[in-house]
């Protein structure tokens, strides 16, 4: 209950969905706005950027994703969580690369989504701990350059461009090259989530971040380590 | 070249079989002629030596002094006694008739004939030999003559076949690789230069176009399904949502003041999932081909029935039935449940999505002589550009009131088509919409 006044957008285009979550997340403690369709969800954030934006991904029209995309493109860093009524890994695949930073598959606990709101809430405005640059400090794996000062990221001469979460994994990895870390770990690091929860959010980014890393035909750097998790490190 | 289910071939291919059918038509053809050269040879053969078989003159049969050195001649008297011989003595045979026979081991040819002195008669012989080894002689050129003829043949057999076969092969390479890259157009064999080869792959097309054209129905039907059920799942889990969010609020808030209103809004989502799985029933059951059910259904019957559902289901609605106007057909072949179903979602979507305070129940006849249901509302009505796409499943038109499933007009198009005929949507005289149902005309009756 850190920031118990705080606002958040909830979007659904079915009334009946988006009522109960009004009321659900109102009795939870936040402060709830609704919008029913991706032109209202933007004149909401326009009006008043809220600390968090629950989003459905079918939305008619506009969809969630187009919405993530034009959030994004102007430049609101608010914690975005989807909502998908469709179980096929591509609609989860768009929304988190569009820049979400996680999903949830209808129908879901509202516990759960609360505990993962409030936990990208604290994160909200200030990067992950293990993001926070020093002083021009770099990191280098192999052919892996990370400007920590300049958020900049760089695979050999090519440049990579990565969403938020995306740069907070990597970094994270990156300052623990050679070190297997778990999803449970990663999720804590990344995300804030310390308590349990049951999601594949880590894989989800650990396979952009390989594509993006490997687009060049770089040698593979995120190595998935069986049953435990992950990890950075030059070969294999 | 080898895969699963391919056998070790052992049969000749074609090619071999049209040389050695070649090279044996020839051994049959050789065979007889040989033989036709052989008897024809002998024969002629035989009658030159037996031209030869002249007694000499008789001056030269008198002295035997210049009797040919290859000719044997026996000299017999009247009594039968022999008087002379030259060569081996020569058996009596019928005079003037040519014989053979066998002296001391020798084959003869010998022919009697009267001699010079009356009473004496004159045995003139020849032996065989030359004249069979002619006939051997050329018999072993006419069977060297025929072993060449066969080879040949059986080797111009070999290379005009494989010819033949090239459209064979062709088509068999074609086929061989028709499934290496799908398409989407059903592949065409060609295996010109026979007409055999042709017909083959004329067959061969067609059957391939038949299997291309299925191949395409069960995907298309399959695609059809697998959205069918992804869109189903999608439908089910929007109100499973609200469910389950109300329920956690009523499980963490025992005592909250607005429970009332939350258990309402859990009624109201269950009401959805029970109106989806209904609707998700009907449509499978309409997707079955028709079975017992069809019957002959009263029109009359059919809209008091429908009126009767719609007031039970909508109380505050006010229901009217017109009377059939025009020349309708008093009953129509088909399943009146499903009618009677197809009805009553359409009273559905007026109340819902309309907003309809009054419907109106009617029967009309079509401009094909079949039977129009069309049910009227008061309501809102539909955007004319919408009016094709809400007949499709799970697809809600813009002005669509309370939550619904999305299935309702698809339910009526779906009996419609059952029923062969088609929904039509348009403007309803007192200003709503009217769903028109028309039903093919070989079911009126």
């Amino acid at each position: 209950m850190n920031e118990p006044s705080a606002e958040l957008l909830v979007v659904d285009d079915d009334a009946d969905v988006r009522g109960s979550l009004e009321r659900g997340l109102r009795l939870s403690g936040f402060a709830v706005r609704s919008a029913e369709d991706g032109p209202g969800a933007l004149r909401a954030v326009h009006e008043r950027v809220p600390d968090a934006v629950v989003l459905d991904l079918g939305l008619p029209g506009m969809d969630g994703v187009a919405v993530v995309t034009a959030l994004r493109a102007m430049d609101h860093d608010v914690p975005v969580c989807v909502l998908s009524a469709r179980d096929t890994v591509d609609d989860r695949v768009v929304g988190l690369e569009a820049g979400a930073d996680d999903y949830m598959v209808k129908p879901f606990a509202l516990p759960e989504l609360v505990a993962r709101l409030r936990a990208l809430l604290r994160r909200g405005a200030r990067p992950a701990p293990a993001a926070e640059p020093a002083l021009g400090e770099v990191i280098t794996v192999g052919p892996l350059r990370i400007d920590l000062a300049r958020r900049l990221t760089t695979v050999g001469e090519r440049s990579v461009d990565l969403t938020k979460r995306e740069y907070e994994l990597l970094v994270v990895l990156a300052r623990n090259a050679e070190v297997v870390l778990t999803r449970e770990r990663l999720l804590e690091l990344v995300w804030g989530y310390d308590f349990a929860t049951d999601t594949n959010v880590v894989d989800v980014f650990a396979g952009y971040l390989r594509r993006k890393l490997e687009a060049g035909g770089t040698p593979r750097l995120v190595h998935t380590v069986r049953g435990v998790g992950f990890v950075l490190r030059e070969g294999g | 070249m080898s895969g699963p289910g391919r056998r070790p071939r052992w049969s000749l291919s074609l090619r071999l079989r049209v040389a050695l059918a070649s090279g044996l038509a020839t051994v049959v053809v050789v065979a007889l002629v040989g033989i036709l050269a052989s008897v024809l040879l002998t024969r002629e053969q035989t009658e030159r030596l037996d031209r030869s078989l002249v007694p000499g003159s008789p001056a030269v049969l008198g002295s035997f002094a210049s009797t040919r050195a290859d000719l044997a001649v026996t000299l017999r008297a009247p009594d039968g006694t022999v008087r002379r011989v030259s060569g081996p003595e020569l058996p009596l045979s019928p005079v003037g008739v040519p014989t053979s026979v066998d002296v001391g081991g020798v084959a003869y040819r010998i022919r009697t004939a009267p001699g010079p002195a009356p009473g004496v008669l004159v045995t003139v012989g020849a032996t065989e030999d030359d004249t069979r080894a002619r006939v051997a002689e050329r018999q072993r050129l006419v069977t060297g003559l025929g072993i060449v003829a066969v080879l040949l043949a059986a080797g111009l057999g070999w290379v005009f076949a494989g010819r033949a076969v090239r459209p064979m092969r062709r088509l068999t390479e074609q086929a061989a690789t028709l499934d290496r890259d799908p398409v989407d157009d059903p592949p065409v064999v060609r295996a010109d230069g026979s007409r055999e080869s042709e017909e083959l792959a004329d067959a061969l097309t067609g059957m391939l176009a038949r299997l291309h054209a299925e191949q395409e129905r069960s995907t298309a039907s399959l695609h059809a399904a697998r959205d069918f059920a992804a869109a189903a799942r999608h439908e089910l889990r929007t109100p499973l949502t609200a469910m389950r969010t109300d329920l956690e609020v009523l499980a963490a808030h025992p005592d909250l003041p607005e429970r009332d209103a939350v258990l309402a809004d859990v009624l109201r989502a269950q009401g959805r999932v029970e109106a989806t799985l209904t609707a998700l029933g009907h449509l499978a059951a309409g997707d079955l081909p028709d079975t017992a059910d069809a019957g002959d259904v009263g029109v009359a019957d059919l809209l008091r029935l429908a009126a009767e559902d719609a007031r039970r289901a909508h109380p505050t609605l006010e229901v009217a039935v017109d009377a059939p106007a025009g020349e309708v057909a008093e009953s129509v072949r088909g399943s009146s449940e499903g009618l009677r179903m197809a009805l009553a979602n359409a009273v559905v979507n007026a109340v819902r999505h309309g907003r309809a305070t009054t419907v109106r129940l009617g029967a009309h006849a079509g401009p094909d002589g079949g039977v129009v249901l069309t049910v009227d509302d008061d309501g809102t009505g539909l955007p004319a550009a919408e009016r094709e796409a809400v007949l499709g499943r799970f697809v809600r038109g813009s002005t669509a009131g309370a939550p619904g499933s999305g299935l309702g007009l698809a339910l009526v198009a779906q009996q419609a088509a059952r029923h062969g005929g088609r929904v039509h949507l348009e403007d309803a005289s007192g200003g709503g919409l009217r769903v028109s149902l028309a039903l093919g005309p070989d079911r009126a009756g």
